[in-house]
């Protein structure tokens, strides 16, 4: 294949790969930093926790951890005060600058309804963006049943991130644990909410790292993702052997956060990211966004990373659901902050000429990503003290088809009909 | 004189396999012998998913036809279902040879040729193609061109197909239980045959035929078929609906579905309470009876949403003049007519087979009106054979299809 090398940096000196930051705020952030560290992503990604308990951090096995608001929070966390969390995070904006320099794009993870995660995000969103970084919240919303301040203070923080942050990837707990078992356990429920948003972050660094005809850009990402009060949805499948398409589209889709691809119904966008072998055949391509396309009828995004070191096809999908047309109003005004780096091209490195070993260490980099099951194996030394030595596989067919399990589903307009009417139209039984 | 000749109509349904052996009177009625029947096993939303047990089940419906009806029975048509099965309409044309100028068979064979030159996927079939109207030079409304001078014969037809591995399973399988396939014929095509009247099929009617895995439908507008369908949504899908939401095993909500089973979800008080005894296996509960009909209420009206909206994207739903008529076991479930009525806005029927003769309390149940609806389909069919320029025939024609035998698939 002829390969064009794309060199659309202003900065020559990021030609190399970029380097992706992944900084998570408060506890659930810190939670998801050392889920990620544990996964191994620490040689891919840039891990790092930031808290306002230094508790929290102790305990934590990220590699890179910030303990901000020492004077405000004292170290002992926030309370549950956004105020407090947002104080902290202005207190120590010199460490936190240091943290974001030089990062092409910056995911901030927090857990939103609390103190830090709520206060602190935006302001770390705006931190990481002074420092020229494309920015990405990740965020979590608590859920219903921790109380009305707690999802008053989620809903203000969410809209500061958005207003904020270039794109925006909402997960409900709620929705989370409503497609889980009713039975799970407390922990496994968390953990495997932890579980899809780590999948998901490992998903949005591979699809920008991966080299491929079809790249999905950035800005890409930013076109999905700027709408307001959207929810995200994300799916992840794997598969080899003769029948990899379908199957690993298949095992995208009956991820719980897509359910069986009905959440995708109602999806504005959906972004189908393909990373696969270069043997890869048309047709497979094709049997993959037909599967998906059956789900939706918003727009489609094709992605497409190929690379020898792939043994297996994987699907990843992710859609943004819901929300308002983008606001006519501009966000807010940001003369005085760099403009958005322009979208750091990974490219270069991987098709330069130059050297032969990088592009090989590049890729061997980017298969750690793409290892089919991320926690399955913790890395050296990460394993001993690992904060969750439950590595549990979420069971991935949460929903309730009953008999019709191992049928052939009836679906009609993105709605797996299988699946009880009162559960879907969320009719509540006395 | 002919003979009585014996027709045998088979359905393999989600809920049960039955058996209808009916005698074709030479006046054209239809007297039924006897019904064999059994319970399903290894089917799912109308299609086999387990072979072996369907060839059991097939054997043991014919045994059991055979003795009720005291018969021998060497060859079935076969009612055919499944999600597969798409239908169309499409209008054939041909040009009648100057030095002839007479309408023959030929003439409409080739008419119908041209209809069926029509891309349908490469796996499929074609199972119907029932004729609409005959046009003999523009002239609309002509019932039997046979015989008729013109230029010109164009006809409307509506084509069904499938799946064709998906039909050959069903073949192989009543193959397997050691009878022949004479022909093969969709659920709503044939309960169409013996719960609408000639008067409703002219009026315009909808036939919903809902059975354990599937619901078949079928509209008539201005006597002729104008769009079929099948939608994989059946009782089973209520009775699973009520295993999951009032977490009881599947064989006490299929039983609790048919003894308190409602559609009518203002029909329970609240604190109105079903007690379900302790069975084998299970330890007992105490439900809601206002649960049971949500659920159930749900259930049955996004079905009959689907089915209207499916209906009302291919057809005119107001030509329709006589009315939803509901068949299959289903339909017996009550409180149904009432929301069949909310979202068709039509009067809605629950019938069972007519214009037959035989054990009322055969031709009564709305179960049985697929399987009696295929051997009055092929006691049409057999009347088109016979005598091809007959009113009988032409009115056979109507509903059927000319198409070749396929028993040795």
């Amino acid at each position: 294949m002829l390969e064009i090398p794309r060199t659309l940096l202003n900065d020559p000196g990021a030609a190399a790969s970029p380097r992706i930051l992944v900084a998570g705020v408060g506890n659930a952030g810190v939670a998801l930093i050392d889920r990620l560290t544990v996964a191994g992503f620490g040689s891919a990604l840039e891990l790092v926790a930031v808290n306002t308990d230094s508790v929290s951090l102790g305990a934590s096995v990220a590699p890179r951890k910030v303990l901000i608001g020492s004077k405000t929070a004292r170290g002992l966390g926030t309370g549950g005060d956004p105020e407090v969390g947002a104080a902290s995070a202005e207190e120590s904006e010199a460490e936190l600058a240091a943290a974001f320099a030089g990062a092409h794009i910056a995911i901030v993870c927090a857990g939103l309804g609390g103190g830090a995660g709520s206060g602190a995000a935006p302001i770390l969103v705006e931190f990481a963006k002074n420092q020229g970084a494309l920015t990405v919240a990740v965020a979590t919303l608590p859920f219903s049943f921790e109380g009305r301040r707690r999802g008053q203070q989620a809903a203000d923080a969410l809209a500061d991130l958005g207003r904020a942050a270039d794109a925006l990837l909402t997960f409900e707990n709620d929705r989370m644990a409503e497609l889980s078992e009713p039975l799970a356990g407390v922990h496994e429920t968390f953990s495997a909410s932890d579980e899809v948003l780590a999948a998901a972050i490992a998903a949005l660094a591979r699809l920008t790292l991966a080299n491929g005809p079809v790249r999905v850009t950035p800005a890409d990402l930013l076109a999905m993702f700027r709408r307001p009060g959207a929810t995200s949805v994300f799916g992840f499948g794997e598969a080899t052997g003769g029948n990899r398409a379908n199957e690993a589209v298949e095992r995208a889709l009956k991820c719980p956060m897509l359910a069986k691809g009905r959440l995708l119904s109602d999806a504005r966008a959906t972004l189908v990211h393909i990373t696969a072998p270069p043997d890869l055949r048309l047709v497979e391509i094709r049997a993959i966004m037909e599967a998906v396309s059956r789900c939706t009828d918003g727009h489609l995004h094709l992605g497409l990373g190929t690379d020898p070191n792939f043994t297996a096809v994987g699907v990843s999908i992710l859609a943004a659901t819901g929300g308002q047309q983008p606001a006519a109003a501009p966000r807010p005004v940001r003369a005085s902050q760099p403009k958005p780096v322009v979208e750091p091209e990974p490219e270069p490195a991987e098709v330069s000429a130059e050297t032969e070993a990088e592009p090989v260490a590049t890729a061997a980099k980017s298969s750690e990503l793409f290892d089919t099951s991320p926690y399955a194996v913790a890395k050296s030394g990460g394993s001993k003290k690992a904060p969750k030595p439950e590595q549990k596989t979420l069971s991935l067919d949460p929903v309730a088809r009953g008999r019709f399990e191992k049928s052939e589903p009836t679906i009609i307009g993105g709605e797996d009909l299988d699946v009880p009417t009162f559960l879907r139209q969320k009719i509540k039984l006395r | 004189m002919p003979k009585d000749r014996l027709l045998v109509g088979l359905e393999i349904g989600t809920f049960k396999v039955c058996a209808v052996v009916g005698e074709a009177r030479p006046d054209g009625s239809l007297r039924i012998l006897g019904v064999g029947e059994s319970k399903s096993v290894g089917i799912r939303k109308g299609e086999i998913v387990d072979f072996n047990s369907a060839i059991q089940c097939v054997r043991d419906a014919i045994a059991d036809a055979e003795e009720k009806a005291d018969v021998e029975i060497e060859s079935v048509w076969a009612a055919v279902t499944g999600a597969h099965i798409r239908s169309f309409n499409n209008r054939g044309a041909t040009l009648i040879p100057e030095d002839r100028g007479e309408i023959d068979g030929e003439d409409i064979r080739d008419v119908e040729a041209s209809a069926k030159e029509v891309n349908i996927p490469d796996q499929n079939w074609f199972i119907h193609t029932i004729t609409q109207h005959y046009y003999v030079d523009n002239q609309e409304g002509v019932v039997s061109p046979i015989g008729m001078v013109g230029h010109k014969l164009e006809a409307d037809y509506h084509i069904v197909h499938g799946v064709k591995t998906r039909i050959q399973n069903t073949l192989r399988c009543i193959k397997e239980a050691s009878v022949e396939v004479e022909e093969i014929v969709i659920n709503s095509v044939a309960s169409a045959q013996v719960v609408l009247d000639q008067n409703q099929k002219d009026l315009g009617a909808i036939v919903l035929d809902i059975g354990g895995g599937t619901t078949d439908y079928l509209v008539y507008i201005n006597g002729a078929v104008q769009h079929s369908g099948v939608l994989a949504i059946g009782g089973d899908h209520i009775t699973n609906d009520i295993s999951i939401g009032l977490r009881i095993p599947i064989a006490r909500a299929e039983r609790l579905k048919i003894e308190e089973g409602s559609a009518n979800p203002d029909e329970a008080q609240p604190g109105d309470t079903i007690i379900l005894k302790n069975d084998s296996g299970f330890s007992g509960c105490e439900i809601e009876r206002a649960n049971l009909n949500r659920i159930i209420y749900a259930r049955v009206r996004e079905m009959f949403e689907l089915v209207r909206k499916d209906i009302a994207a291919h057809c005119d739903i107001d030509l329709v003049r006589a009315g939803v008529m509901l068949t299959g076991g289903c339909c017996r479930l009550r409180g149904l007519i009432e929301v069949a009525e909310e979202v068709f806005e039509q009067p809605v029927h629950s019938v069972a087979a007519q214009e037959v003769t035989g054990p009322t309390s055969v031709f009564q149940n709305p179960q049985y009106a697929t399987a009696i609806g295929v051997v009055k389909y092929a006691q049409l069919m057999q009347q088109v054979e016979e005598e091809p320029s007959s009113l009988l025939g032409s009115v056979g024609r109507k509903l059927g299809s000319l198409f070749r035998r396929r028993a040795n698939a």
